[in-house]
């Protein structure tokens, strides 16, 4: 916990985002968190958590569900029709990418193929007494289909890489869906689920135009609820 | 003496990513305050968190920069817009880089962007006041980072005593360590071993005054391997995300 408080009031210090006031209040806080008030702590990470946004330019761009129902409800059916419009989308791309990774994966193994089989052929004929002259046009047959084949591989590898990166972005719809939907059931509590919903939709929008982001778990578990990381 | 921690990474390629476990303990090397020497478009340069104090003036003490403004890289264009307004000219000269002609834009804090955002970034990063150097890298592993790190990094280009940009691996990090020993600087250090970064130029550095949609009002801070009129000509050009965005 020790470790916690202290990176907290590090991540505040450190900061040239953070204003005096908030360094000398995460100081204070920090004094207190150590002296074991649990409220304390809990401010001093909302105090960090607050910076740390700040710095990712997302402090008036949070997703904040409106404590009012009548206002919640519609809000909430808008994220459903957004994410219910990605599926479709999503499932197309993972199905075409999966269908040009299956052909090029048969192309490549198509000519791996045939250039193992006419080199078979070659050496059989030299072993069966065919003459060096007859035997070369195999042999000079399988290197050329050999060389072609690196071409769909390296196309394979390519639609390999979409695949997976297609695949990433629909679990990152179906977490986001989830939140949706949590948020939903939530009832008068749905407000408090707003860092869940903010840090799904974060993660999708990361996932969907990021050229290049793994998953992880801190991905799957936002920042805002540290204590379910474990 | 050594004074500081420093490991290496490798790619293989230009196009090559870094492994996630390579990434993580360099982004953790970053949260910690670290530099990170990275092959950028055109050459070798210092990643660093811009948004640590004292940091921009580190990287313009290991650089012997002189305070000369630094840019931003970003792992994404969404990222990249949540920190700067892009207009119509911005958007179409963004679009018309590449590997072959870089681009850096100097564009305008988004306005509703929080004061300290607005000021002291500017501020630390040493350009004009309310304004950011922005680029979207064409390295795999600048923005591959910068992704992970889920914030800008620093962009600083090595270059050598006569002004030519380092783009071969051992001399860009035997000038940081160099350096490092020489100013009595402590920072832990990563750096990212690449085959020789190949690159007809530099960067170009622009800017517009104002959003335009006729491409006017363009600044050039730098000319760098795009020709002004040719950033111009794309700078006025019609693009089918403007038709989009109009419609």
């Amino acid at each position: 916990m020790s470790d916690d408080i202290d990176k907290y009031l590090s991540k505040i210090e450190h900061s040239i985002l953070a204003t005096p006031e908030e360094v000398s209040e995460g100081r204070q806080l920090h004094s207190e968190a150590e002296a074991g008030s649990v409220a304390s702590q809990a401010k001093l990470h909302a105090l960090s958590t607050r910076v740390s946004d700040r710095e990712r330019g997302s402090s008036s761009g949070q997703l904040v569900v409106p404590s009012a129902s009548e206002v919640a409800t519609p809000m909430i059916a808008g994220l459903e029709n957004f994410a219910e419009g990605m599926e479709p989308q999503l499932a197309e791309q993972v199905e075409t990418s999966r269908r040009s990774r299956r052909l090029w994966l048969f192309a490549t193994v198509s000519f791996t193929g045939l250039a193992a089989l006419s080199a078979i052929v070659g050496a059989m004929s030299m072993v069966g007494g065919l003459s060096i002259e007859r035997t070369v046009p195999f042999l000079f047959f399988a290197a050329i289909l050999l060389g072609c084949s690196v071409v769909p591989f390296r196309v394979y590898q390519s639609a390999d890489v979409d695949y997976r990166r297609a695949r990433e972005k629909q679990v990152a719809l179906k977490f986001f869906v989830s939140s949706i939907r949590l948020t939903a059931e939530g009832g008068p509590a749905a407000s408090a689920l707003s860092p869940v919903l903010n840090g799904a939709l974060s993660m999708f929008m990361t996932h969907y135009e990021s050229t290049q982001t793994p998953l992880s778990i801190r991905d799957m578990v936002p920042d805002a609820l540290p204590g379910l990381k474990g | 003496m050594t004074r500081y921690a420093f490991q290496v990474f490798q790619v293989t390629g230009f196009n090559e990513a870094l492994s996630t476990a390579d990434t993580h303990a360099i982004t953790r090397v970053l949260r910690m305050g670290g530099l990170c020497v990275i092959p950028s478009d055109t050459c070798y340069a210092i990643a660093a968190d811009p948004l640590r104090k004292g940091l921009p003036e580190v990287i313009n003490t290991v650089l012997q920069r002189h305070n000369t403004a630094i840019s931003l890289s970003f792992g994404s264009q969404r990222m990249l817009e949540r920190y700067v307004s892009l207009g119509y000219a911005d958007l179409r000269v963004l679009d018309a880089s590449s590997r072959q002609e870089p681009l850096t834009l100097v564009a305008p804090v988004r306005p509703d962007a929080h004061e300290m955002l607005r000021t002291s970034l500017p501020a630390a990063l040493g350009g004009d006041p309310g304004h950011l150097g922005v680029r979207l890298s064409f390295s795999m592993v600048e923005r591959q980072i910068a992704s992970e790190y889920d914030k800008p990094l620093t962009t600083a280009a090595i270059y050598y005593d006569d002004g030519s940009p380092m783009r071969d691996f051992s001399d860009a990090l035997d000038y940081v360590v160099t350096r490092l020993d020489q100013t009595g600087q402590t920072a832990a250090l990563a750096a990212v071993r690449h085959p020789t970064v190949k690159s007809g130029g530099v960067s170009a550095v622009v800017g517009f005054k104002k959003p335009s949609a006729d491409g006017q009002g363009m600044t050039v801070y730098r000319e760098g391997a795009t020709s002004t009129k040719r950033l111009q000509n794309i700078a006025g050009r019609v693009t089918p995300r403007d038709v989009e965005d109009w419609t």
